[in-house]
């Protein structure tokens, strides 16, 4: 899985690379193409006859109720048949959904990357969490961490034994792509650790691992790890998207817009919804 | 009705913080608009260091340590400058801001009394409890306005400037929260609670208690004994009381908290501290960052916004220590600025927050141990470090009017250093204190940098006032005067054998003729003021005399040396409509003799009356104020002889080319006049 | 004068009696009806001495 993660995070971030400088204008880009993905499949898997038919149904009857508002028993019988159609629509959107899901879910994965974290600043301090295989016991084990010259390992490690983590704190001195190596009783990993300026885009990984289904999934971005270290975690703060002057998480601001463009562009693909 | 009272007494308790933000904060932005320039474009720049010493300021400007106090004083002017009766901070800026004296103030003590019930309450500020609350499952919400009143009466002399649309900003000055409002900026100083409305009370967790004395108590904060279980230590941090919580009539109110857990290594001297969703890794000896934490009063509804600082000074044994609750500048509890919205302004600017208490330097944690003598610096040169961005801060966008501002640590460091740099002092252990002699004379180098600093802002049309508010002398010995009022007939026990009982519990009102509480402060037990007095008002001014002269003659049988030097009546030495409500007498301590800190509190200690103070609070100036002047610089000539503190409001409004209000008192130091 | 009444022991009524006189209340009754009710104003209101104590607590200037 996380190799399929990690090639889709290399196409993904030839796609950004424009917009490094222009957050913005790369979420307008993305929404917009997302847009056209959606109605793309949609059209394609969606039974357009049945959803035309299904609203035409449901048109009809309400037009009926407002026609025979005065007959108790033709209002019932129209009531029930809308609420029955609309089931019958909702059922037609069940099967374009499932499709959709999965690039959507693969693509708000990669956009949280370069949303929803910023990297650190100089002078910032982090926590970095490392999980170790339970077979190794932390009482017993010595654990070490170095970094390149751009960060300062500002502590000796904590570990703790029983749930197998070891924690570091570390220091942001120059900007760039660092490397911070951990060691723990002779075996090895690395991670990446990013620091720089909030102004520009920049794909941050959180976290690197062994490569687990779902955390090859929602983790890509490094090689997976093998042997006793399990996982690395650089808890990059988190940050909001700003609008026109207003602070919101990038994921409402990715979600308004692609649905608007999608339902405006509906007509040029000849798509009903 | 009933109900009423007991939940309007239930909100007092928990000094209403939450209150005040449901209560108060809501719809109170400012919309003042600040004026931007004077006419003639006059500046006026007012440096006010707490307890900054005349005496020790020449003595190391003699010794070459102090070029810009020196700079100053040549091509300006210094001399001494009269303090308040009694010499304490809370009064003496009050003299400052108003100036006038207590009488027309109604500050007189740290700490006042209520004549009807005798108990003692902080004098600058009261909180208030709503009266109507709405009632919603087992929560009480406030539905009229409650919170906080500052009590210190007579117009600041800023608001005169306000209105007369000078630009002013009044940074941290004691005896001002909750903040004046109106068209300018101002932060409140000392007097400012921490979250549990108090001076500041930190937190201990430790599995490694202080064996304390029979009688011996941990003042200013709780001690919290923890167990380690499998490297991990689970503790709270105890909130303000919640007060929203319904409960029974007599039952207090629960306490609010935060959880926290701490990982120590099995071997290495680190610990991972995680709390409100954070992490942070410490080695022994350092210090965390502001942490943030909320305290959930009603769910989704009411949180209280409060921050921390976490020590942690070993692993083996267990010590972490828990600064005060701050209140958050970025999103403060309670009012602490004006506009509102100046505090979370001050934060963007040094990129943090700082802190907010009034007396910011735990001086409670060094006196009770749980701080050492480098751990303390530590957080007092913290403080310092925040101030001074703030400083250059405000000093760099100074253009036009007036900037005070305030620092705290010469007041502070004296208080807990000068026995470091007095090694006759009682309180002095050369192993350990050997090391900090130089202590008080760094923090005044590091104030001749500060001052050097607004000396370049110095122009044909800006004048700079270097101020404080008392000076400092060592505090030797401590005198009962509660005890001496015992032994001498005026105060009669209900039961003699209990002298412990604080706040004058055990006192018998009706055999009890004067009685002392607060630091400088005694009153007679008088009829119609008194809740149970006795002294008749004919009879007042004999009594008084009587005890005076009595006081006036105790000698220390050590040294031969008066242990009172002056005692003024408070009819004699304070004029204004709140004269009435000042102390009977107001107790002149020699310099090297205080009250005691049981007396302060109302209670009899046994044996000697006099007592060598041995904590590590071992300077003070709560003495006669004619032994601790404060300091004043200027920098222009000083015409007037014996300047005092309430000069200066006159001085600043006349730079400015204002009228002088009827009802200050002072003269201006410029022009004698 | 026909409310409840409330019995006093000799000697403390002597005393009570020549200290309202002293202090110039009317009567008796006036004197201790006013000693009673600052003492009952004294348990409603106000913080309690735990409350007192832990505000004061943290000035340096008391121990």
């Amino acid at each position: 899985m996380l190799t399929i993660s990690n090639g889709l995070s290399a196409a993904f971030s030839l796609v950004m690379a424009p917009f490094v400088k222009l957050p913005l204008t790369g979420m307008i880009i993305i929404s917009v193409l997302t847009g056209v993905l959606m109605l793309i499949i949609y059209k394609y898997t969606s039974n357009q006859d049945g959803i035309t038919r299904a609203k035409d149904r449901i048109k009809a009857h309400f037009l009926a109720i407002m026609l025979y508002k005065d007959s108790l028993g033709v209002l019932l019988k129209s009531i029930g048949n809308i609420l029955r159609w609309n089931a019958v629509y909702m059922a037609h959107q069940l099967r374009p959904l499932a499709v959709m899901i999965v690039p959507v879910l693969l693509l708000l994965v990669q956009l949280n990357f370069w949303y929803g974290y910023r990297p650190y600043q100089v002078g910032e301090e982090a926590v970095i969490n490392v999980r170790v295989d339970k077979k190794v016991n932390l009482f017993e084990t010595p654990a070490t961490m170095t970094a390149d010259e751009g960060v300062q390992v500002q502590t000796a490690a904590v570990r703790q034994p029983l749930s197998g983590e070891i924690a570091w704190r570390v220091k942001a001195l120059t900007p760039g792509e660092h490397t911070l190596t951990i060691d723990v009783g002779g075996q090895t990993a690395t991670k990446r650790f990013v620091v720089g300026d909030t102004q520009r885009l920049v794909r941050l990984a959180p976290q690197r691992h062994n490569g687990n289904f779902w955390d090859g999934l929602l983790y890509p971005g490094e090689k997976q790890l093998a042997g006793a270290i399990t996982v690395v975690n650089v808890n990059y703060p988190g940050v909001e998207m700003n609008v026109l002057g207003w602070e919101m998480h990038w994921i409402i601001v990715y979600f308004v817009l692609s649905i608007l463009f999608g339902l405006s562009m509906k007509g040029l693909f000849h798509v009903d919804i | 009705m009933s109900r009423n009272k007991i939940t309007r007494r239930r909100f007092l308790q928990g000094l209403a913080a939450g209150t005040a933000g449901v209560a108060l904060g809501c719809g109170d932005e400012s919309n003042v608009s600040l004026p931007t320039a004077t006419q003639d474009g006059t500046r006026v720049i007012v440096v006010g260091f707490d307890g900054l010493d005349p005496l020790l300021v020449r003595q190391w400007m003699d010794e070459g340590r102090l070029p810009n106090f020196s700079r100053l004083a040549q091509t300006g002017g210094f001399s001494s400058l009269g303090t308040s009766v009694p010499p304490q901070s809370p009064v003496a800026w009050s003299n400052f801001i108003t100036g006038k004296n207590p009488g027309g103030h109604d500050i007189f003590d740290f700490i006042h009394r209520d004549p009807r019930t005798y108990l003692p309450f902080l004098s600058t500020s009261k909180t208030e409890a709503p009266e109507k609350f709405w009632h919603i499952g087992k929560y009480m919400i406030p539905s009229d306005s409650a919170g906080v009143k500052l009590m210190r009466k007579g117009k600041a002399f800023w608001e005169y400037l306000g209105e007369a649309g000078i630009p002013t900003t009044i940074f941290a000055v004691p005896s001002n929260y909750p903040p004046v409002e109106g068209p300018f900026r101002s932060l409140s100083g000392m007097g400012t609670p921490d979250l549990h409305g108090g001076y500041g009370s930190f937190s201990y967790f430790t599995d490694d208690p202080p064996q304390l004395a029979e009688g011996e108590e941990i003042t200013g904060g709780n001690v919290y004994p923890v167990q380690v279980i499998e490297g991990q230590v689970k503790g709270k941090i105890i909130g303000p009381k919640n007060t929203f919580v319904e409960v029974a009539e007599n039952d207090p109110a629960p306490d609010s908290e935060v959880p926290f857990n701490v990982f120590i290594d099995p071997t290495a001297d680190t610990a991972l501290l995680e709390v409100s969703d954070e992490q942070f890794v410490l080695q022994v000896g350092e210090w965390t960052d502001w942490v943030q934490l909320r305290f959930e009063m009603v769910p989704l509804v009411v949180t209280v916004k409060g921050m921390v600082r976490f020590l942690l000074k070993s692993v083996r044994p267990f010590k972490l220590y828990v600064s005060p609750i701050n209140i958050d500048p970025r999103e403060p509890a309670m009012p602490i600025s004006t506009p509102p919205e100046y505090s979370a302004e001050l934060c963007e600017a040094r990129g943090g927050p700082f802190h907010t208490q009034g007396i910011p330097e735990d001086t409670k944690a060094l006196s009770s141990q749980v701080f050492d003598n480098k751990e303390f610096l530590e957080q007092a040169h913290s403080v310092l470090a925040e101030r001074l961005d703030l400083y250059h801060y405000e000093l760099d966008r100074f253009q036009d009017g007036l900037l005070f501002f305030y620092f705290s640590s010469s007041d502070q460091i004296t208080h807990m250093f000068w026995r470091t740099m007095d090694h006759d002092h009682p309180a002095y252990v050369p192993e350990k204190d050997e090391a900090f002699t130089n202590v008080v004379r760094d923090t005044y180098e590091r104030f001749d940098k500060i001052l050097g600093e607004a000396m370049e802002k110095l122009d044909d049309k800006t004048t700079l006032l270097v101020m404080s508010d008392h000076g400092f002398a060592p505090y030797y010995k401590s005198f009962h005067l509660s005890t001496w009022l015992l032994d001498n007939g005026y105060v009669k026990l209900r039961d003699p054998s209990d002298r412990d009982s604080e706040f004058l519990q055990n006192v018998n009102w009706w055999g009890t003729k004067a009685y002392t509480l607060g630091i400088n402060s005694m009153y007679l037990n008088l009829i119609g003021r008194e809740g149970k007095g006795v002294v008749g008002a004919a009879d007042a001014d004999r009594l008084l005399d009587e005890i005076r002269e009595k006081l006036l003659q105790v000698v220390d049988p050590e040294t031969g040396r008066h242990v009172i030097s002056h005692a003024y009546k408070g009819s004699e030495v304070y004029q204004g409509e709140y004269a009435k409500n000042a102390p009977d007498l107001v107790i002149g301590y020699a310099r090297g003799y205080r009250g005691s800190w049981e007396t302060a509190l109302g209670k009899f200690p046994r044996g000697s009356l006099l007592r060598p103070n041995t904590d590590e609070w071992g300077g003070d100036h709560c003495m006669a104020a004619e032994e601790v002047p404060g300091s004043l610089f200027a920098s222009k000539p000083i015409e007037l002889v014996g300047a005092s503190l309430v000069d200066l409001p006159v001085t600043i409004l006349e730079l400015f080319g204002l009228p002088r209000p009827n009802d200050m008192i002072g003269k201006n130091v410029f022009t004698g006049k | 004068m026909f409310g409840p009444k409330v019995k006093l022991d000799k000697d403390l009524y002597a005393r009570v009696k020549k200290f309202a006189d002293l202090a110039g209340y009317a009567s008796v009754e006036e004197f201790v009806s006013h000693v009673l009710e600052k003492e009952l104003a004294q348990i409603g209101e106000g913080d309690s001495e735990e409350e007192i104590k832990k505000k004061l607590q943290g000035l340096g200037y008391i121990s």
